[in-house]
């Protein structure tokens, strides 16, 4: 026999040939399973298993969702758990041993998967919300962090490494730590320039 | 000649306009006793205390106003906020990053603390949306800033100006 064309193949891989197409694509396997290159063997388990799993997949463009996974898990247990008690190790079908083969590959290829929506969804609880227009926040003194939170009523930033401010400094009754102010007079006659709209 | 030139130049300098008013007020939060900050502090306004009330990160039991200060935003100079009149020890200065869209102006802001740069920032102020900064521990609770931009200025339209 040729070798059957990729819908022939795909359709042994699944189980659904039956009587003489079977009988024909089983002597063909056994003959030249050996001579497929691993392309060839991917591209004939993936195609089967693909199709497989996107069936299986709900049609709307989500991803994955853990409740979703883990029942596919369990189906999958559970389905080997009932071929196990139907069949005889010694009369398993070559469709069968190279699904069992390839799917290693596929259940890895649907953790990444899964793993991968799971990383550009996932927002850690203990991580506030930070809007991109308030996250522009620059603080110079190494050992001093910085925590932005935003929602529609306000914008708050927490401050965390900060020097205290001495408890004896009365800072409402005017009291000033000792060195230079910064402030520069902001009158009109002796503002400086900067820039400019 | 040269005072004539020196005053035509300075009547044009439109970046000492004002685009706006910013109101920035230093707040003492804590959860045990305000009156540490000091005993004749009032309580910030009623609006100031809804607002401290919804903060989601900044909470406090007990709040007490140290000062504030409301100055113009000018167009494109430094301006500098000085909540407490006598004390330098906590500074702000602000600048607007470009013209006001709509009700929003987007600010350059500095906190200062002990005459030292403490944080840089580049908010997007909205009239009614507070912006608090959680800053430095004092007297067994926080010292909170809270800067809320009070008015912007419409800009004229481009046919008055032409006029």
């Amino acid at each position: 026999m040729n070798k059957p064309d990729e819908k022939t193949l795909s359709s042994w891989l699944e189980g659904k040939l039956e009587g003489e197409e079977l009988r024909k694509v089983d002597t063909w396997a056994e003959t030249h399973a050996g001579e497929l290159d691993e392309e060839f063997k991917c591209e004939i388990g993936w195609c089967a298993l693909n199709d497989e799993l996107m069936a299986s997949l709900p049609d709307s463009e989500e991803p994955p969702y853990p409740e979703f996974f883990n029942s596919k898990i369990q189906q999958a247990i559970s389905e080997d758990s009932q071929s196990e008690v139907v069949s005889e190790p010694s009369s398993t079908p070559l469709w069968q041993k190279i699904r069992l083969m390839i799917a290693p590959a596929a259940f890895a290829a649907l953790v990444a998967f899964y793993a991968g929506t799971q990383m550009q969804n996932e927002k850690p609880a203990d991580i506030p919300e930070v809007a991109s227009e308030q996250s522009s926040v620059y603080v110079p003194n190494s050992g001093i962090v910085a925590a932005v939170s935003e929602s529609n009523d306000a914008t708050e930033i927490i401050l965390r490494g900060l020097t205290p401010i001495s408890d004896e400094l009365d800072i409402a009754a005017g009291d000033t730590s000792p060195g230079h102010s910064p402030m520069m007079a902001n009158t009109p006659d002796e503002i400086n320039p900067d820039i400019f709209f | 000649m040269s005072l004539l030139s020196a005053q035509t130049s300075k009547s044009q300098d439109i970046g000492t306009d004002s685009v706006g008013e910013l109101k920035v007020s230093l707040i003492f939060g804590t959860d045990g006793d305000a009156d540490q900050a000091g005993k004749d502090l009032k309580q910030p306004s009623e609006i100031q205390l809804a607002a401290l009330k919804k903060l989601k990160t900044i909470r406090f039991a007990h709040y007490r106003l140290l000062g504030e200060d409301q100055q113009p935003i000018l167009r494109s100079y430094e301006n500098w906020a000085n909540p407490m009149k006598n004390s330098k020890e906590i500074l702000l200065s602000f600048q607007p990053r470009g013209k006001p869209i709509d009700d929003h102006l987007k600010m350059d802001l500095e906190f200062w603390q002990s005459h030292k740069k403490i944080m840089k920032s580049g908010p997007t102020l909205k009239k009614g949306k507070p912006l608090f900064i959680q800053g430095p521990a004092w007297r067994g609770g926080k010292i909170i800033i809270a800067v809320e931009l009070m008015s912007l200025v419409e800009e004229k339209s481009a046919k008055v100006d032409k006029n």
